[in-house]
């Protein structure tokens, strides 16, 4: 249950929060009125959060535990048709039980916006911390954001429903479980009003009497995929304006990418969480001779090309540490890098089942690569 | 009761369209004729699954809808509706929602979604046009397809019983009817009736199909009607906690009144090898059937 005397949004004040407490505030602030759900560890506490919170707003929000996460999105996907702002939150097999309609959610160009609490997907069983849910959900035209504390992860939530409702495609915001999901900091709560002027109240287009995704034949099949295509890139900007005016009302900005001593020959570039390490792994190097700086991707779709070209032109080395396991080529994020950068990407593999990513491990893989070597960390 | 002459003097023009992609004959096509003649004077979204409607309704840009259609993923539409229908009271919105799917999308694939939204009572109606097999994919077998029927799955004729899907809703505590085009006012009315009570309500429309059950396709309304007079399929109605049986089916409820039900299965493909002890194995289901519904009478 979250304490009473944090229920007061009629003023701006910092309150400790955890990552999933964060998102819930988020969504609440954020006049998001249709939650459905389906619990999933280590999502709960989101969606617990989300129910109390539709009791302070009766008749206005709707919030619903369904059947399935397949049931999750695909109400979220009629209430989305019907007007409502949509939300939802899942993880790991919960996220992979739903795909199907994640990528239908995408292809309808619904503004819905999805938390993911990153977890291993099974087997073997782990409720443990890994990006791999959060990864394979890369090209399902969702704009997907990873926020790396608590409140990156509040603020995330109005600026997804904003950029998602421009946009008209739908937003998918991860966090680390339980490293952001169950870790409380204090977190500054925008109030109610300064998310009302950013955040306006969703138009609603009526239809009646209009079918909706009926069946296109070949004749205008690969033409629709181009519109939708270009639509997802043209988001890139609606993005960027959006974050702009989020820092110009509420004080905090966000962009693609985080950058710490860039301009360094090696880059250690990772998402979500271990940033923190990172940047204390990148000092240590750097004093011991191994100039060595950290960007952390914060927008993963769009994929922020010319901002990762512009960041790397310089370095030497990049070095891409994942907490997510794809087999067969690179990492998720290590192979879209290498299709922009080439050879000087190292892709290193780690952290899996919610193995420690400390600062030590960051600079074993500064070391390897330094060596041309990439692999895992074990 | 409600005639011809009453659904006329609403409008002559049809609400779904003639020349639409559907097959001659297609009991689906007619289940939705009736369906948006009844529904004429609501604002209605239907929400349609994977199924041959996803097809007949045409190819983009044209529809054979004039009211308006939601499609879905197979296994989503009673959730999708349940998002729609919610999001529609939240804006005081006066508007119905409809599910149509097909037997596999209703019984099989879409099962626990339907299940989900009957146990909570979501508002909206949810009707299975059941042509008893996956005919879209091209006649394969579902929980629908009956004993002995013949699909591409079951060269040798379906070994399992039928899955009582209407008692299954039964025990939802929701509202279930059952509906053949044969009887297209009783139908009508259902319509009508379910669509004016809160809360989740379910109806079986039984929905032949020409190629998948092989017979002419001038047949599809004769073969409907054989349904109910042989008692191969009830009609009835379930409404707080108790069955009552519809007209047209009031006359058969005595085995002896009942058509031989050989009549309806000789005129379809599927039941072409069908044996003495089978037929009268479905006979003796059919009358359980009866006793099950008169037990909640």
């Amino acid at each position: 249950m979250i304490p009473e005397k944090f229920l007061d949004f009629s003023k701006r004040g910092k309150v400790p929060l955890t990552g999933s407490r964060a998102i819930a505030f988020g969504v609440f602030l954020s006049r998001a009125n249709f939650i459905a759900a389906y619990p999933i560890t280590p999502q709960t506490e989101i969606v617990e959060d989300l129910s109390q919170l539709a009791t302070l707003r009766e008749k206005e929000m709707e919030f619903m535990k369904v059947e399935s996460e397949h049931s999750a999105m695909s109400s979220c996907i009629g209430a989305a048709i019907g007007g409502a702002r949509a939300f939802t939150a899942t993880a790991s097999q919960g996220l992979e039980y739903m795909h199907e309609v994640v990528y239908w959610a995408g292809g309808a160009r619904l503004p819905i916006v999805m938390a993911v609490a990153t977890r291993v997907i099974a087997p073997p069983w782990s409720i443990q911390n890994e990006h791999t849910d959060f990864m394979l959900q890369l090209d399902n035209s969702w704009i997907q954001f990873f926020a790396k504390d608590p409140q990156e992860a509040l603020d995330t939530i109005p600026i997804a429903y904003r950029v998602a409702e421009e946009a008209n495609f739908p937003a998918m915001v991860g966090i680390d479980g339980y490293l952001t999901t169950h870790f409380t900091t204090n977190v500054d709560v925008p109030s109610q009003e300064e998310i009302d002027s950013f955040l306006p109240k969703k138009q609603i287009k009526d239809f009646w009497p209009r079918t909706l995704y009926a069946v296109v034949d070949e004749r205008y099949f690969n033409e629709h995929r181009y519109k939708q295509y270009k639509a997802f890139l043209a988001s890139s900007k609606i993005i960027e304006k959006v974050e702009k005016e989020y820092s110009k009302k509420i004080g905090r900005s966000y962009s693609a990418i985080e950058k710490f001593n860039e301009d360094s020959k090696n880059l250690i570039l990772v998402i979500g969480a271990s940033f923190g390490e990172a940047q204390l792994a990148a000092e240590e190097l750097t004093k011991e001779g191994i100039k060595t700086g950290a960007i952390r991707l914060r927008r993963l779709r769009p994929f922020p090309e010319d901002e990762i070209k512009k960041v790397s032109k310089d370095a030497e080395k990049i070095i891409v540490v994942e907490r997510s396991f794809a087999t067969g080529s690179f990492g998720f994020i290590a192979r879209e890098l290498r299709a922009i950068l080439g050879e000087k990407v190292k892709s290193f593999t780690t952290g899996l089942g919610g193995k420690d990513i400390t600062k030590e491990t960051f600079k074993k893989a500064v070391k390897l690569a330094t060596k041309n070597e990439r692999g895992w960390i074990l | 009761m409600i005639t011809i002459k009453d659904i006329l003097k609403e409008g002559k023009d049809e609400v779904w369209l003639p020349g639409n992609l559907s097959c001659p004959g297609c009991g689906a096509s007619l289940g939705l004729r009736y369906l948006a003649r009844a529904l004429r004077n609501e604002e209605f979204y239907v929400v349609i699954p994977a199924s041959c409607s996803s097809v007949i309704q045409g190819y983009w840009p044209n529809s054979a809808a004039k009211f308006s259609v939601i499609n879905c993923a197979f296994a989503s539409s009673a959730s999708v509706a349940t998002g729609l229908s919610r999001t529609f009271k939240l804006r005081n919105k006066k508007a119905k929602v409809v599910v149509w799917a097909g037997d596999g999308g209703t019984a099989d694939i879409g099962f626990a979604t339907l299940s989900g939204a009957a146990e909570r009572n979501e508002d909206f109606l949810y009707i299975m046009y059941d042509n008893e097999a996956y005919m879209n994919t091209g006649i394969q077998r579902s929980s629908q397809t009956p004993y002995k029927a013949i699909t591409t799955t079951t060269p040798l004729g379906k070994r399992e019983e039928k899955k009582d899907l209407d008692l299954i809703m039964m025990a939802h505590g929701v509202y279930v009817a059952t509906a053949s085009p044969a009887f297209p006012l009783d139908f009508f009315e259902k319509v009508r009736k379910a669509i004016s009570l809160p809360g989740f309500k379910f109806i079986h429309f039984f929905s032949p199909c020409p190629p998948g059950w092989r017979y002419p396709s001038e047949k599809t309304i004769e073969i409907a009607r054989l349904a109910v007079q042989t008692s191969f399929f009830i009609l009835f109605e379930f409404e707080n906690g108790k069955v009552k049986i519809s007209q047209p089916s009031l006359a058969y409820r005595e085995e002896k009144n009942r058509k031989p039900l050989e009549e309806y299965l000789k005129l379809q493909g599927r039941f072409k090898d069908i044996s003495e002890e089978d037929v009268k194995r479905m006979k003796e289901w059919i009358n359980q059937k009866w006793k099950t519904l008169e037990k909640f009478e």
